[in-house]
């Protein structure tokens, strides 16, 4: 166990109990094995305690989740009313004394208008507990009893150090709490031959090697590779994990499948499973990584659904919709967030066998001006001027 | 935006116009252009489409009395559903916006009306260029004479939001005798491509029309680019980015005339009291809320009401449905839809009273500012002041329009609103309505659209406050220059 997960554990564990939430996302069951009908009742259980502690630990929150009240016969979860992400733009959502804040983290941009979300101890060791889980999605080519024994890190994104607050470069490298972990943007320029380099160096010492970084710098890292005599047969040696999307970048945008073939080809892998994407944002706490049929897993602690543009009510799994999740791993600031994402809930449960709810994220709600992203942050270096109308 | 054309929606082409001549997309030089609705087909612009558009000398001859005449007849020509153009303009603007057909006539009739104003368009280039014979005679003008001449080639980004707008942008052109490319918006392929055709249907050899062109490129279109590096006068009507983007892109000594992004506000004062009078107030507000969906730089995005507000509100929500029924609301993407929705929402959360029709089609939130960006989609916010002295702290000038009721709250506060950037002030219900004389975003755009060439009194004559010929060699040589004018 590294040092850093060592240090998780043993804060929550000082806490007076173990939260429910705590049990399922530290506890040694598998979340991803739990029974649909369990999971329902269990995700139902956790939403309704957890709103009413924001509810009780958050003034505005309180008075929000106040206008709204249930009409008979109401799915009890799917009525609580969640709030659009904008306002993390405009509010302090904390929902503890600011002494507990030990972190407010940003989205990316460079309008001025960023999401400001406050975390405290128990929300990050959550978020990194989170992402133990959804590594477990990696089975078999990543074991995550083994995590910190034999796994190196390719991270193409910025140090935490480097990145500051920046939500998107703490996630991507979280891997450094599992990992030894090697960070390839430095000084907002990507040094493609120096993941090269580490990528091929840990293959010939053994390691299982976890290429982590956005698709677009995994492009990049792809294309020179290939231009540069450097494919590796990484055979089942290497995971590649994206995420953040391609942002600005969303015009060199390669299908998904085409680019999990790119990486096969060049890091010469044994399957297209080893390449998969997860998905975050700065104001939820969980990681949604994809299974091996590619499909983003939510974890049960987490309440996802899709609700009509117009009225905001859920729509049937299936119907696309703005994403709309109660993460109650969120202690500090209430979690009950519609996001700017059109996606549907997979209506079939996923072949790949693990249970919990699957979703697919389509796109952006497309507002007359643009705005940017997390992956933003590290490619602005690497890009030309943003394209306007003209 | 571009891909293979979509089985289901409405199929439309849509033609360029290129110097007056219609010009059919072909296969493979076409592209599609898709929306919610329906796939439009147009042609390719090409570089050689491109090196068509150059200044034609035929507008700059035309006595502007032929060019006011010709746009008179084509104005004629939009009046009535007797022309089969307008009405496949409108029955497009349902089929392929998703506007409906009272707001689609709607925007018929103000391009007749815009077209066809002429004894308007006199007035307006007597008051922008001091004199309406000042583009085909030598106009004196103390000790000189002037006169305007186009800049020659214009073009113009349009934005797409408001239809119409690309008439306005054409008027203006033409009558101030510059070649004009109407370079549409993705979101509104149809009108500048009606406008065009519609000329050429009036009269194909006519210079007018052979001096109008209506195209449309892909914002990374290297040949549209280079387009505008050589025009002479561009016209931009959109976000900062568009207008940022032709400062990079124009030609140093090109002429540009920004419209970029403005919001507009409404003003009604205590002294509207009576039933009728608050009728009346509270018709014109929604008129201003609802013209063009507040798409529109003059739609009202927020009301200031000196309190009580409760009278106008109540009154508001009946005006809103009396309006809904007038200009129903266009078909909402669901992009549109999750945008309003999403404000409603942030609107609840911050604790604000929203009120919403059943139908969602219009909403009134009050004690709460909008954000960064207004949603549109016909969302008010109204905002109770105990004095209208707290309006101008809300103005910058960013504020386009400010519709006022009582008028006389005008005479009073204009010095102060107007001092704050405010480009316009107007009665309440005529925010859309520009005058002759109006000012658009603090200038006169036809006097952007020329240039004065001056000829200047001979020697012979004095001048003012100089009581002997013009010598500049014999005072130099006297020292004398400093005594030219007499003190």
């Amino acid at each position: 166990m590294s040092a850093f997960v060592a240090e998780v554990t043993a804060r929550v564990h000082q806490l007076d109990e173990v939260a429910p939430v705590d049990r399922i996302i530290f506890g040694r069951a598998n979340p991803f094995a739990i029974a649909k009908r369990d999971e329902m009742a269990l995700t139902s259980a956790l939403v309704a305690d957890y709103v009413r502690w924001h509810r009780d630990h958050n003034v505005g929150f309180g008075r929000f989740v106040g206008r709204f009240e249930p009409a008979d016969g109401d799915d009890l979860v799917a009525s609580v009313p969640v709030f659009p992400i904008d306002l993390f733009k405009q509010l302090d959502l904390a929902s503890v004394p600011n002494a507990e804040v030990v972190r407010r983290f940003r989205s990316s941009g460079t309008s001025g208008t960023v999401s400001v979300v406050p975390r405290d101890d128990v929300t990050l060791a959550r978020f990194a507990g989170s992402m133990r889980v959804g590594l477990r999605l990696l089975e078999p080519w990543l074991s995550t009893d083994e995590l910190d024994i034999n796994v190196e890190v390719v991270s193409l994104t910025a140090s935490p150090q480097e990145a500051g607050d920046i939500w998107f470069s703490y996630a991507m490298a979280l891997g450094r709490a599992f990992a030894s972990s090697e960070f390839l943007v430095q000084g907002g320029v990507f040094l493609a031959e120096a993941a090269a380099d580490a990528i091929a160096r840990h293959l010939a010492n053994g390691a299982l090697v976890g290429v982590v970084g956005p698709p677009a710098l995994l492009m990049d890292l792809l294309t020179w590779m290939g231009a540069n005599g450097r494919r590796v047969r990484g055979r089942d040696r290497i995971v590649v994990l994206t995420g953040g999307g391609w942002k600005r970048r969303i015009g060199e945008a390669v299908e998904p499948d085409e680019l999990r073939r790119e990486a096969a080809r060049v890091l010469g892998l044994d399957s297209l499973e080893q390449v998969r994407d997860c998905f975050s944002q700065v104001e939820l706490n969980s990681v949604f990584v994809e299974c091996a049929q590619h499909r983003k897993h939510v974890p049960p602690w987490v309440h996802a659904l899709a609700r009509s543009p117009a009225t905001l009510a859920p729509v049937a799994p299936g119907t696309m919709g703005l994403l709309a999740y109660i993460d109650t791993s969120a202690r500090s600031y209430p979690c009950c967030i519609i996001s700017d994402d059109f996606g549907a809930i997979d209506p079939e449960p996923c072949p790949c066998g693990a249970t919990g709810t699957t979703l697919r994220i389509t796109r952006r709600v497309a507002r007359s001006t643009g705005s940017e992203g997390c992956a933003l942050k590290i490619q602005h270096a690497l890009q030309g001027p943003e394209e306007v109308d003209g | 935006m571009t891909g293979p054309a979509v089985t289901n929606g409405h199929a439309v082409e849509v033609p360029f116009v290129v110097a007056g001549r219609r010009v059919d997309g072909r296969p493979p030089a076409i592209r599609h252009v898709e929306n919610p609705w329906a796939t439009i087909t147009i042609p390719e612009f090409s570089e050689h489409m491109a090196d068509e558009l150059t200044t034609n000398a035929e507008i700059a001859a035309l006595p502007t009395q032929e060019i006011i005449a010709f746009l008179n007849r084509l104005g004629c020509l939009w009046r009535t559903d007797e022309y089969p153009r307008r009405r496949r303009y409108v029955r497009q603007l349902q089929e392929v916006r998703g506007i409906s057909e009272p707001a689609a006539r709607s925007e018929a009739d103000w391009i007749s009306l815009i077209l066809r104003g002429h004894t308007r368009i006199w007035d307006q280039l007597d008051v922008e260029l001091g004199s309406r014979f000042m583009l085909d005679d030598w106009i004196r003008r103390e000790e000189t004479e002037v006169r305007a001449f186009p800049r020659g080639l214009s073009v113009h980004l349009l934005a797409g939001n408001v239809p119409s707008a690309a008439a306005v942008s054409l008027v203006r052109a033409l009558v101030t005798k510059n070649t004009v490319v109407l370079k549409a918006a993705a979101r509104d392929l149809l009108t500048p491509a009606a406008l065009a055709l519609s000329m050429l249907d009036c009269d194909p050899l006519h210079p007018v029309a052979r001096s109008v062109s209506a195209v449309y490129w892909d914002r990374s279109d290297e040949a549209g680019r280079a387009l505008v590096e050589r025009a002479d006068a561009v016209c931009v009507w959109g976000t900062l980015d568009a207008v940022e983007w032709v400062r990079r892109n124009a030609g140093p000594e090109a002429e540009i005339v920004p419209f970029g992004p403005r919001r507009s506000v409404a003003v009604v004062g205590a002294g509207i009291c009576t039933g009728t009078e608050l009728e009346h107030v509270a018709l014109a507000l929604a008129h201003d809320v609802f013209l063009h969906d507040q798409h529109a730089c003059f739609s009202a995005q927020e009301v200031f009401v000196e309190a009580p507000a409760e009278p106008l509100l109540q009154e508001l929500g009946r005006a809103f449905g009396r309006y809904s029924e007038l200009l129903p609301r266009s078909r909402d993407t669901i992009d549109d839809a999750a945008v309003v929705s999403l404000m409603r929402r942030t609107a609840e959360f911050l604790g604000a009273e929203v009120d919403t029709a059943a139908d969602g089609g219009w909403t009134i939130v009050r004690g709460l500012a909008p954000g960064s960006q207004h949603p549109h989609g016909r969302c008010l916010y109204v905002h109770e002041v105990t004095s209208l002295d707290e309006v101008s702290a809300h103005l910058d000038a960013y504020v386009q329009t400010v519709g006022v009721a009582p008028w006389d709250l005008c005479l009073a506060h204009r010095d102060d609103w107007a001092s704050r950037g405010v480009s316009r002030i107007t009665e309440l219900g005529l925010m859309n309505l520009f005058r002759p004389g109006a000012t658009h975003d603090g200038y006169y755009p036809l006097s952007r659209l020329v240039r004065l060439s001056s000829t200047e009194l001979p020697s012979a004559v004095h001048g003012k406050g100089v009581v002997a010929p013009i010598n500049q060699t014999e005072r130099l040589e006297h020292g004398t220059l400093v005594e030219l004018v007499m003190s």
